[in-house]
């Protein structure tokens, strides 16, 4: 849906982004990561068309794609900006219905799906028609978020949409997220929080002052934290175990091992009291792999 | 105090850093470039009158010349068909000059062309040999002021007995007797008038003294004024609006010392300015004071606003109408300076009496200067009452925010009474403004609708004052005092506020042909009776509306309208008994 | 996707919205029927006093006056409200300081057939003054006419003469030239503010970014933010002309006083929008766009015909060359500024500097 290739900008003497080339599919979620400057907001405005690079090249759409810097091309695409600005003076429906005529939307078929998104969302109804300044601020977000979808894009880009939101709301949310993925949307986001990421996300890339130094799948990404650790507890002693309280604890990295620990428990007649594996947290990771 | 002083320097040093560099440069551009052209092609003066009237002349006309040499006249030549498809407003024909009867445009024509020809005439004749015939009038014009106690001598009074060693016998009593011409006395000798004497008049220049030029002076006061207190209500305003002003009050200071301590680096600044334009005026000391009472007023306000509004558009707007209203209020009573109650209503009066170097009395200046005071320390006062979290963060609209802070100044005793009493400047500001708008509408249906309205305003100001007091903003906490305490201390200070006001002003000026009527209207009689009566009047009304507010707004709109029926009640029989 | 015009309406239809709960409007419009109220209060006072015809009775005054009973004292004789009274200076003087005589006239001369000095004193301060000095000019007007007349024989040159009573009984010149005009400019102005404010707060807010992610070009994006402010303008000028009309002063030109005030209106909304798009910043853009206000008001006097002045004569139906001049030379300004404000902005909002 959207691929990026050889992306830099340059702001005066000072580049934000260095050489960026990302792939966004339908039915894939990817995760643009990295601290305050790190280039991701500049980035995604090249990607939306808002911003021109300085070099290199966004496509968007099938088949080849277009320019997002001509108008025509973001009707397929929701944007949604960080800290997700909103006109406080207007309800949500007058807000959603301000843009669904903005994307050329039929007045009623607008009204019907922005409740309906509202209702996906779990907006209250009692604030449909309430100010959205007097909302909080998840409340708020939703109707941002709401708007994003308003005209059915294919490819949906937020940038940071979790902050500053309570773990209820970042719930609906993740799920929101989901939801959309399996309804065959391409993606981004961006976050300095690694934990979501790793909940929602395919795809990664780690930036750091205007570079990528971190472009891989979830999975490619844990195993290059190091290998997962397996754990066996028992009551008995078994090769390579010691001794942890009344039990015996061994931690191994081969499954192998594992299975051979597992017979000799059965064998000495002990019972297995844990199983349980350890795959290092992506933070650790990154947190490695930013310090490199 | 200490607090709000560290914060005044503080202030004053972050005022510097408000304009980034590419604003300045704009405007600097801006100013230059103008600079520039107006240097290389100087424009005219403005001539608002240019080719205003078209006029058909033959060209044998007489007057044509004149109309012609005439900026104001725009002529066409022609024997009459511009003059009957109405394109021209007079026909100038060889023997006649026409004009339309129907048509106002047509008359005042007419007048600009008898004042084209006057003018006309005398540029030619200037160059007669015979000047005595061509010019035979001198005029020498003084207008001289006089103390005189006007209700002593009025018309038809006999005119008084000279006293003995008076003037000398030269026989000049009673109408028909020629004085003999000499020796001749010059009157302006013998008169040795103070006041300027113009000499070498011509007729047309008969003119009572208009002292624009002492009027737009003050403008000198008001601009850079005006510009700084603008400045200084964008800074209070922009705090709000990212809630940075929070960290202030959440520090162990006083809402007094937060607005006042922001405030007094500007307020200081406005008093320099005052005085430094004072001294180059030469207004004098009274001229100085007055000029504080509208530039603290000014002041006061936009702070108000600045506390009030709830976006930065809002201000400015805001800020234009109440900056308009103000000027207008401030220069046009003083565009009647034969008309001293009229003139002195405007403090602008004063300080242009002071640069003429004229003497004010007291009781004028008290007059001019009072109702503007007064309402710059209740602004601030209230501006003070609002700046409280609660208050100066919330979404609410305007109106509610207003009785929010007229409800933080009267929740108390002294405070309600002085509520009643600070409301009254405005109410009278307020009775003017309804008099103008009405004016716009028709000059005279104007006097029937202030007498209505200006009865609404009084009881709207009463209401406004017990509402706050008994059901002040949701935030606030509600009045202890009962509807009976409530109604009775507003209706009683409001009475102190107007009649204080009214002894003060208008003693001094009863001999006015409209005194009687006009306090009539305002509701009083004269002598005591009238000043005490219309107390009960008050209490009544803020009494009936106190209980009403108690009850709710359903109530409070019910008595609102008891009360104003009561009031037109007591006018009606009022002015029935005293016109 | 939406058309060009309905994007446009849409954002339009917003602007107004914001416009009108903002009250700026309402203010706007109270701002200047205070104006005109004020206005109308000063004028009937000043039209009042300087008048006397117009009053119901010209007031009764004393008139001492000094000098020969052949003068000039028979035509203030004839004045009804006169009252005049022959008397030396002394008795003069002392009578009008003590407030007997409203006023001393002393006529010399040192022959017949030379020239005649007038000597007035008058109260100052006082009402009556006002009055009398109107009533003397008028008198003394007469006076020197038939002077002149008289000693027409020593004149080379012929006299023409032109004597009426006729006078306007509405102030047509103080409407029409000040009046008017002042309140077909006031809209054209706080357009400019209005509009300026409106880009301002979008990029302050950042709602800036919203908008341009939606398919909708930055151009139709700078005409939807436009039009509200421009149309404004031709409204609120039909409605006080409308008044002016009800109240016995008619606009002759309306189409071209409309005309005129709107490309005025295109010209200020342009500019407040390029201040706006260059200063971001909300307080400092008022100050900029006050600041050039001014400029342009001080530099409009150069046109053939002031800004004022154009009005004034439209209104009064006076079609003449220079006129249509500078209603040309607006014209092209205003679209000539309507461009590159537009191209200006627009460049603006692409290079992502809003």
């Amino acid at each position: 849906m959207l691929s990026a290739r050889g992306l830099r900008k340059r702001y005066g003497g000072h580049l934000a982004v260095r050489s960026l080339t990302l792939d966004i599919e339908p039915g894939r979620i990817v995760g643009l990561v990295g601290n305050n400057g790190a280039g991701k907001t500049t980035t995604i405005k090249m990607l939306t068309g808002l911003l021109e690079p300085t070099e290199g090249a966004v496509r968007v759409g099938p088949d080849g794609g277009e320019d997002p810097l001509h108008a025509r091309v973001r009707q397929n695409l929701g944007y949604l900006p960080e800290d997700s600005p909103l006109y406080d003076d207007m309800t949500p429906l007058g807000y959603l219905a301000y843009f669904g005529a903005l994307y050329g939307l039929d007045r009623r078929a607008c009204a019907e799906r922005a409740r309906r998104l509202l209702g996906r969302l779990r907006l209250e109804e009692r604030h449909w028609s309430m100010a959205i300044g007097k909302l909080s601020k998840g409340s708020a977000r939703k109707v941002a978020l709401a708007r994003c979808l308003l005209h059915d894009p294919g490819l949906v880009i937020l940038d940071e949409p979790r902050s500053g939101l309570d773990p209820a709301t970042q719930h609906v949310l993740d799920s929101f997220l989901l939801e959309l993925r399996a309804e065959g949307k391409a993606i981004l986001l961006s976050a300095h929080d690694l934990d979501q990421v790793e909940r929602v996300c395919d795809r990664v890339l780690v930036m750091d002052h205007g570079d990528v130094v971190l472009d891989g799948t979830i999975q490619e990404l844990h195993g290059m934290g190091g290998p997962v650790e397996y754990r066996v507890r028992a009551t008995v002693p078994f090769p390579g175990s010691r001794p942890d309280g009344t039990d015996h604890v061994r931690h191994m990295e081969s499954w192998g091992d594992v299975e051979a620990c597992l017979e000799a428990v059965r064998d000495a007649g002990g019972r297995v009291v844990d199983l349980g594996s350890e795959s290092p947290r992506l933070a650790d990771v990154l947190q490695r792999l930013v310090e490199e | 105090m200490r607090n709000a002083l560290r914060l005044a320097v503080e202030e004053a040093r972050r005022q510097g850093r408000r304009f980034d560099r590419r604003t300045l440069l704009l405007m600097v551009t801006v100013g230059l470039a103008t600079g520039a052209i107006v240097a290389v092609f100087p424009p005219p003066a403005p001539s608002p009158e240019t080719a205003l009237f078209t006029v058909e002349a033959d060209p044998a006309s007489p007057w044509l010349p004149a109309a012609a040499a005439d900026d104001r006249i725009r002529v066409l030549e022609g024997q009459g068909q511009a003059f009957a498809s109405g394109e021209a407003l007079l026909l100038l024909s060889p023997e006649d000059v026409f004009y339309r009867g129907d048509s106002e445009a047509s008359k005042a024509a007419l007048e600009v062309l008898e004042q084209a020809v006057r003018r006309w005439i005398d540029a030619r004749l200037r160059a007669e040999d015979d000047l005595d015939a061509a010019f035979p009038l001198t005029i020498t014009l003084v207008f001289e002021p006089r103390t005189v106690d006007v209700a002593a001598v009025g018309p038809g009074q006999p005119e008084p007995e000279p006293d003995g060693g008076e003037a000398p016998g030269t026989g000049g009593e009673g109408p028909g007797e020629e004085p003999t011409p000499e020796p001749e006395v010059d009157v302006l000798e013998e008169a040795e008038p103070t006041g300027a004497i113009q000499r070498d008049l011509r007729p047309e220049e008969v003119e009572p003294p208009f002292p624009i030029r002492s009027l737009l002076l003050t403008f000198a006061y008001v601009l850079p004024a005006g510009l700084l207190a603008q400045v200084h209500a964008s800074n209070l305003h922009a705090e709000r609006v990212r809630h940075r002003g929070v960290l202030l009050l959440s520090a162990p200071l006083r809402s007094f010392d937060v607005l006042v301590g922001k405030s007094l680096p500007s307020l200081g600044l406005t008093v320099v300015i005052a005085a430094v334009v004072t001294v180059a005026l030469g207004a004098g000391l009274l001229g100085f004071l007055a000029s504080l009472s509208f530039l603290l007023f000014l002041f006061a306000l936009t702070t108000f606003l600045a506390v009030l509004a709830r976006s930065p558009r809002e201000l400015s707007l805001l800020q234009v109408a109440a900056t308009t209203l103000l000027n207008a209020f401030l220069f046009l009573p003083a565009m009647f300076p034969s008309l001293p109650p009229v003139a002195f209503l405007s403090p602008v009066h004063v300080v242009a009496t002071g640069i003429r170097g004229e003497a004010v009395g007291l009781g004028q200046f008290l007059y001019a200067t009072l109702p503007l005071s007064l309402g710059a320390f209740a602004l601030g006062a209230v501006a003070v009452g609002m700046t409280r979290e609660e208050l100066l963060f919330s979404v609410r609209s305007g109106t509610a925010r207003l009785l929010d802070a007229l409800g933080a100044v009267s929740t108390r005793r002294w405070s309600l009474l002085l509520a009643g009493v600070l409301v009254v400047p405005f109410v009278f500001v307020a009775q003017l403004l309804v008099f103008v708008l009405a004016a716009v509408l028709s000059l005279e249906a104007a006097l029937g609708i202030f007498l209505g309205l200006s009865i609404v305003v009084e009881e709207v100001a009463k209401g406004a004052v017990v509402w706050a007091g008994r059901r002040p903003g949701k935030d606030l906490p509600t009045t202890p005092l009962s509807p009976t305490t409530l109604g009775l201390l507003a209706g009683v200070g409001f009475w102190v506020g107007e009649k204080s006001y009214l002894v003060l002003t208008l003693v001094g000026f009863e001999d006015l042909p409209f005194a009687r009527e006009a306090l009539a209207v305002l509701g009083t009689g004269p002598g005591l009776v009238g000043i005490t009566v219309p107390v009960f009047l008050h209490a009544a009304t803020a009494l009936l509306m106190a209980h009403g507010a108690a009850r709710g707004r359903g109530w409070l709109a019910a008595t609102f309208l008891a009360a104003v029926v009561l009031h037109a009640a007591y006018n009606y029989v009022l002015l029935g008994r005293f016109l | 996707m939406a058309t060009g015009a309905r994007v446009v309406a849409t954002l339009a239809r917003k602007e107004l919205r914001d416009v009108l709960r903002e009250r700026s409007l309402v203010v706007a419009f109270l701002i200047q029927m205070l104006l005109a109220g004020f206005s109308a209060l000063l004028l009937a006072g000043l039209t009042a006093l300087h008048s006397p015809e117009a009053l119901d009775a010209a007031p009764e005054a004393d008139v001492a006056f000094v000098g020969a009973d052949d003068g000039f004292a028979p035509y203030l004789r004839a004045e009804a409200n006169l009252r005049v009274t022959l008397l030396d200076g002394a008795t003069a003087v002392d009578g009008f300081r003590d407030g007997t005589y409203d006023a001393v006239v002393q006529e010399r001369w040192l022959e017949r057939d030379a020239v005649r000095t007038l000597t007035i004193i008058l109260a100052d301060g006082e009402l009556e003054t006002t009055l009398l000095s109107t009533q003397f000019r008028q008198l003394l007007i007469d006076y020197e006419t038939d002077l002149r007349l008289e000693r027409e024989g020593r004149l080379e040159r012929e006299l023409v003469l032109l004597e009426t009573d006729v006078r306007p009984e509405v102030p047509y010149t103080f409407v029409y030239t000040t009046l008017i005009p002042l309140l077909v400019i006031t809209p054209v102005f706080l357009s400019g503010a209005i509009a300026g404010d409106a880009l301002s707060q979008e990029s302050k807010t950042r709602t800036l970014l919203l908008l341009r992610s939606a398919p909708v070009g930055p151009t139709v994006l700078v005409f939807g933010k436009l039009l509200v402010p421009v149309l404004l303008v031709p409204l609120q000028v039909l409605v006080w002309l409308g008044l002016f009309w009800l109240n016995g002063f008619p606009t002759r030109e309306v189409g071209l006083v409309v005309g005129a005030a709107t490309v005025m209106g295109v010209l200020l909304t342009a500019a407040g929008t390029a201040v706006a798009a260059t200063v971001k910043n909300e307080s400092a853009t008022q100050a900029a766009y006050a600041v050039l206000v001014l400029a342009l008001g001080v530099v409009s006097m150069l046109l053939p015909r002031d800004p004022l002045n154009l009005v004034s004569l439209l209104a009064v139906g006076t079609v003449e060359p220079l006129g249509v001049l500078t209603l040309a030379v607006l014209g092209v300004l205003a679209a000539a500024s309507l461009v590159l404000a537009v191209v200006f902005t627009r460049q603006r909002i692409v290079a992502d500097a809003l």
